[in-house]
């Protein structure tokens, strides 16, 4: 399966990404700089994910926890290299680590947490530090490559039997003398078996790992399929039909994730959502306040987590509700969210506060198994 | 420190290094004061890369003959926020010795007759940026002109330098192209100074300037000059004006004109006419971004599912 970005993507794009933040007039400045961004995309860590993105759509704040680091990978080939966190060409540089990284690591689950990330962002309306930087089409890109990857088994390799032929065939022939047959006739055969033997065993388990993988692919899309077509909504223990309210999009979201074993989901999972927002009667094109649907889901949602990282900037929606959790639902909620948030959350379609639900589930589960 | 505002001293980096040579017990914050204000020179690319990564700047390039108004524009629009005739605000500057020593001789202060500016060398160290930091509306810009002597320009024009040899060119976001009023305002020098900047913008053009990420504008320099040289100067410079217009929209659909008059020396002239307002907006005005080309993308099955808009109740 070939990747959708290309490797080089940074050697392409770095000049134009880091022209508004330099003066480069021999192209020194931007090669010192993609080696640093290189180094920083290897060690960047999954942990690191959320600050990162947020650092990189101009979050100053978050950079407190990565300019240490930045420094050194800049000092490395700049000695002269002075930023700050609050400067704007760190920002830019976390902005390249991290397309570098979607590029150069495609099915890696840090990059999946990056685009889930990204997409967070977006959500929220923040845009790269790099001025021109297609972030959100580059995570695009990278959760459909890794959401195909996890859902598709490995390719078979050369049969045993074929490896079977080729190892004996070359063997000489053990002679029918019904008498003792030399060490260097029989040594050969011994080994060859021996080989075989570990070859079938390590094939067996492949089998196995395969058919568990298979299974586990084969029972997600069941199960999934089963609740697209179910008309009953289990969280709220009602009828999706009975639920013609905002908060229709938090329950979509969350019972597809529960049934959702691998991070990306399916690629048809905002089909899905709309589908069954559909279901519940919503259009899901109809703009509400994202504090709206967690008024009417919040209560229901006491599963959802609401701890650390998802009180992060880029998790919005469970930021809320461990808002409104924070206060039992009672009124003067939505001023704790919004100081939580640092700012009122914009308008959006209830298919994409779905789909935003949707991710900050997914990556809560990542970012706690990681 | 030259640049208001800023916590940081330009010789501290920001992590703190080198606070150790502050005696603690210091009452006041001690700068060294040599890396502080630097002499009559300008910034190099370096130097002008760390302002670009602390806040939105732009690199701005004048081309145009000897004499044709280059370091009369800088240091005007410097003076203008000096003395607050301007309405953006002075925010500071890294090369205020440069800007003073290039506008001292206009001024009443130099005890000349006639405002002067003094001829422009190539800093053989790169020192060719003048700063120049502005603010409106609570947000800063940091103004970057290059100090490029009109001979460069002179020998672009001739085909004796190639513009890929001069990097300020393509890494230029706001490339003003200048003719000289004061010469379109005789008939002995009118036609060799069109002439000049329409050579000089296809010379440009040859060398693949300017880039799709620079501004382009021509600007009339002196033009109370040409005023005051009457009706059929300035239907001259008219008909003269679109054809250059033209050359350069021809590389950048966008490009702008503009009239200046840097220093009108007529009394009881309107400063608001002077056109230098209107350039400095230009100036500030966003650059252009080159966007990456769209991301590629895989065949999405989920488009199979499109008509599945309402499922079907598992009875």
């Amino acid at each position: 399966m070939s990747d959708t970005l290309p490797k080089d993507l940074l050697a392409q794009r770095l000049p134009d990404w880091y022209r508004d933040v330099s003066v480069d007039l021999t192209g020194e400045l931007v090669a010192a700089r993609r080696e640093a961004i290189e180094a920083l995309t290897d060690d960047l860590a999954l942990a690191q994910a959320p600050a990162a993105v947020a650092y990189a759509h101009g979050r100053a704040k978050e950079g407190v926890v990565l300019i240490d680091a930045i420094r050194k990978a800049a000092r490395a080939t700049d000695p002269a290299f002075a930023s700050d966190a609050r400067n704007r060409e760190p920002q830019v540089m976390m902005a390249c680590v991290v397309a570098h990284h979607l590029a150069t690591h495609p099915r890696d689950e840090t990059s999946t947490a990056l685009s889930l990330l990204v997409q967070c962002a977006a959500f929220r309306g923040f845009r790269s530090a790099a001025k021109g930087q297609d972030l959100v089409g580059y995570a695009q890109s990278q959760l459909h490559d890794a959401g195909e990857s996890v859902r598709r088994l490995s390719n078979r390799g050369a049969t045993l039997r074929s490896q079977h032929n080729k190892r004996f065939g070359e063997l000489a022939e053990i002679p029918q003398t019904g008498g003792s047959v030399p060490d260097n006739v029989v040594q050969p055969w011994i080994s060859a078996l021996v080989e075989g033997a570990a070859e079938l065993a390590t094939r067996v388990d492949a089998i196995d790992r395969n058919f568990r993988r298979g299974f586990e692919i084969t029972a997600e899309g069941l199960d999934q399929t089963a609740w697209l077509l179910d008309e009953h909504c289990e969280i709220a223990d009602a009828a999706w039909a009975d639920l013609n309210n905002e908060g229709a999009a938090l329950y979509a979201a969350y019972e597809l994730a529960a049934l959702t074993q691998q991070s990306p989901g399916p690629a048809a999972a905002s089909v899905m959502l709309q589908s069954t927002l559909l279901k519940a009667g919503r259009n899901p094109k109809n703009e509400i306040d994202p504090l709206m649907a967690v008024t009417k889901a919040g209560r229901r949602l006491g599963r959802w987590p609401t701890a650390p990282p998802a009180t992060h900037d880029l998790a919005p929606l469970s930021a809320s509700l461990g808002a409104y959790r924070q206060v039992d639902g009672r009124s003067g909620w939505r001023p704790v969210a919004k100081e939580t948030l640092g700012a009122a959350l914009p308008k959006a379609t209830e298919a994409d506060i779905a789909e935003q639900g949707y991710r900050e589930l997914l990556l809560a589960a990542q970012l706690a198994d990681g | 420190m030259a640049e208001f505002g800023e916590d940081q001293r330009p010789d501290q980096a920001a992590d703190g290094a080198g606070d150790d040579q502050v005696p603690a017990d210091a009452p006041f914050p001690q700068y060294e004061s040599g890396a502080l204000l630097r002499g009559p020179e300008g910034l190099t690319a370096p130097e002008a890369s760390q302002i670009l990564g602390t806040a939105p700047g732009r690199v701005v390039v004048w081309a145009g003959e000897r004499r044709s108004g280059k370091t009369t524009l800088t240091v005007e629009l410097y003076e203008r926020h000096r003395t607050g005739r301007a309405t953006t605000t002075f925010a500071g500057s890294q090369t205020l010795p440069a800007l003073e020593a290039r506008i001292h001789p206009a001024r009443a202060a130099s005890l000349r007759l006639q405002p002067h500016s003094e001829r422009t060398e190539l800093d053989p160290d790169g020192r060719n940026l003048l700063h120049l930091a502005v603010s409106q509306e609570g947000s800063r810009c940091h103004l970057l002109f290059a100090d490029v002597p009109g001979e460069v320009f002179r020998q672009v024009r001739d085909s004796e330098t190639e513009p890929s040899e001069l990097p300020l060119l393509t890494r230029a976001d706001k490339l003003a192209v200048l003719v000289d009023g004061e010469l379109l305002a005789s008939t002995d020098t009118r036609s060799a100074a069109v002439s000049f900047a329409r050579q000089l913008v296809a010379r440009l053009a040859d060398g693949g300037v300017p880039r799709r990420s620079t501004q382009t504008a021509l600007v009339l320099t002196k033009a109370d000059k040409l005023t005051a040289a009457g009706g059929e100067a300035l239907a001259y410079w008219e008909r003269k004006e679109a054809d250059l217009h033209d050359a350069l929209r021809a590389q950048d659909p966008a490009a702008c004109v503009f009239r200046t008059a840097a220093r009108v020396l007529a009394e009881g002239a309107d400063i608001r006419d002077d056109g230098m307002e209107t350039l400095m907006n230009w100036l500030l005005d966003e650059p252009t971004v080159t966007p990456d080309p769209p991301a590629p993308t895989s065949s999405q099955p989920a488009d199979r599912l499109a008509r599945l808009q309402r499922p079907k109740a598992v009875t």
